[in-house]
């Protein structure tokens, strides 16, 4: 038996089914639908964005004798340019890191909650690329520093991601807040869409839905301010150089 | 009147609250749910990297180009005496007899086997810009006997070709970079970073190193990690369940 991608794939389904039933007893069935796809989206345009930045691929299986071999040739289901599964994983460590921050941490503030999730979040992933590089479940072609042929870049936008994410949540559908800093802000664009001036709390489900996707929207913009100089230091102090994108 | 509506407005929000709100024991169950099943999926990639460490004990593995889809089907046995184009890239597991000629740029993926009779691949020589590639007077070490009126020293070709055809190698344009002004050294224009590697930076020296259990010992640190940081968070909740 070989750990390629059709095993990653086929495990990753049957344990995201399950896990969609956990999750949603352990947070609550809209909350939880709600936190799966805002997880899809985010995970989505962000793995998106890499791939047509030539930051990473997912085409290996697809581009050798393995087609032959395996009648779909890579994986099954693919969202544009990403497969579902790599978004379903990055779902699935985001919702536990989530449930486990709020567990081990309780009383802690929003922030330092996120932080955790972003840390037990990068713990996982220290497991998880090693295995997937090898197998060439995706390949990481971005100039920049390397360690155990991990780009260090992967590893911050994995932290970075799931902490926005997870404050993102916290503060919209877990504890309905508004921001000091962004209430004016929201108050000119997401809700006067909304046609209402309530605070978060007092806002019904499908207003908060639509709020929370709106910040998400704000999260991604700070996601990339975050990222883009770190991936200009990582580029400069780099130990490995660009695969050309017709590799 | 306006009161009452706003009042009934939030009753609205709050039933939504409601049904969202989960039973704490509903919950803690679902919280146990997703841990074991998380567990269990740390416990799969332990086994995956297990699975994994013959393939990661080549350095090169991770950025290795993938093989193209060919018409020789893997495993296939070249007839004797087969020549081969140059650049061809055999399939993994094919089996070379003897006597098959190898030209430069012939690609031996792992697993194929060679005999001890089949030379090598011969490097091309570089020509001067220029000039003409020297392909008639060259001559392999493994050569046997070489042509008519070859002195000792000579390079003789290991291919049969008998009529030689020099290859016409256009000379570069002066571009005015590579004019030099006296008195200052020309700066070496700088290498291209390599795509593959080294040091800490590869994950084939991790795997290769502790007695090639590198990956073994860090998939297993890293999962155990992973283990004890779920169950504490299972510990808690099941204080939280008994105490309540």
């Amino acid at each position: 038996m070989r750990a390629n991608v059709i095993v990653f794939e086929a495990v990753t389904f049957i344990f995201f089914l399950i896990f969609y039933h956990g999750s949603s007893r352990a947070m609550g069935k809209s909350r939880n639908r709600a936190f799966f796809t805002g997880a899809l989206l985010y995970s989505l345009a962000i793995e998106t964005v890499a791939v047509l930045g030539g930051v990473m691929n997912f085409y290996w299986y697809a581009q050798n004798s393995y087609y032959k071999h395996y009648p779909l040739g890579g994986y099954i289901v693919w969202l544009g340019l990403v497969p579902l599964a790599a978004c379903l994983l990055w779902y699935m460590v985001a919702a536990i890191s989530q449930m486990l921050s709020t567990v081990l941490i309780p009383k802690a503030n929003v922030w330092a909650k996120s932080a955790l999730a972003g840390g037990i979040a990068v713990g996982f992933y220290l497991l998880i690329e090693p295995i997937a590089i090898t197998n060439h479940w995706w390949t990481w072609n971005l100039k920049s520093f390397y360690i155990i042929d991990i780009p260090l870049v992967a590893l911050f936008g994995v932290f970075a991601s799931v902490f926005l994410f997870n404050a993102v949540y916290t503060l919209t559908v877990l504890e309905a807040k508004d921001q000091k800093n962004l209430k004016k802000f929201e108050d000119r664009t997401v809700k006067r869409f909304l046609k209402t001036n309530h605070h978060p709390a007092n806002l019904n489900w499908r207003q908060l839905q639509w709020l929370f996707v709106y910040r998400l929207l704000m999260s991604l913009v700070v996601f990339a301010a975050f990222m883009a100089p770190v991936i200009v230091i990582f580029w400069a102090i780099a130990n490995r150089g660009q695969i050309a994108p017709n590799w | 009147m306006a009161n009452k509506r706003i009042e009934l407005e939030q009753y609205k929000h709050y039933v939504n609250l409601l049904d969202e709100e989960p039973n704490r024991k509903v919950a803690r169950r679902g919280f146990l749910t997703c841990a074991i099943l998380v567990a269990l999926l740390v416990l799969g990639f332990m086994v995956l990297g297990f699975i994994s460490t013959p393939l990661a004990k080549n350095p090169s593995n991770i950025t290795q180009k993938p093989q193209p889809k060919s018409t020789t089907p893997s495993g296939t046995q070249l007839p004797s005496g087969t020549q081969l184009p140059s650049g061809t890239q055999l399939p993994s597991g094919t089996q070379l007899p003897s006597g098959t000629q190898l030209p430069s740029g012939t690609q031996l993926p792992s697993g194929t086997q060679l005999p001890t009779e089949v030379p090598a691949p011969t490097p091309t020589p570089t020509p001067s810009p220029g000039g003409k590639a020297p392909t008639g007077k060259l001559m392999s070490d493994a050569g046997t006997s070489a042509p008519l009126g070859a002195v000792p020293g000579d390079l003789i070709a290991q291919a049969q070709s008998t009529t030689p055809t020099p290859i016409q190698i256009s000379a570069p344009s002066t571009t005015p970079a590579s004019v030099t002004t006296p008195g200052t050294t020309p700066k070496p224009p700088a290498k291209p970073l390599s795509t593959t590697t080294t040091g800490a930076g590869n994950l084939g020296n991790l795997t290769n190193g502790a007695g090639s259990r590198g990956l073994a010992i860090y998939v297993l640190v890293l999962g155990i990690a992973l283990l004890i940081v779920i169950y504490m968070g299972v510990r808690r909740v099941r204080v939280e369940g008994k105490s309540k």
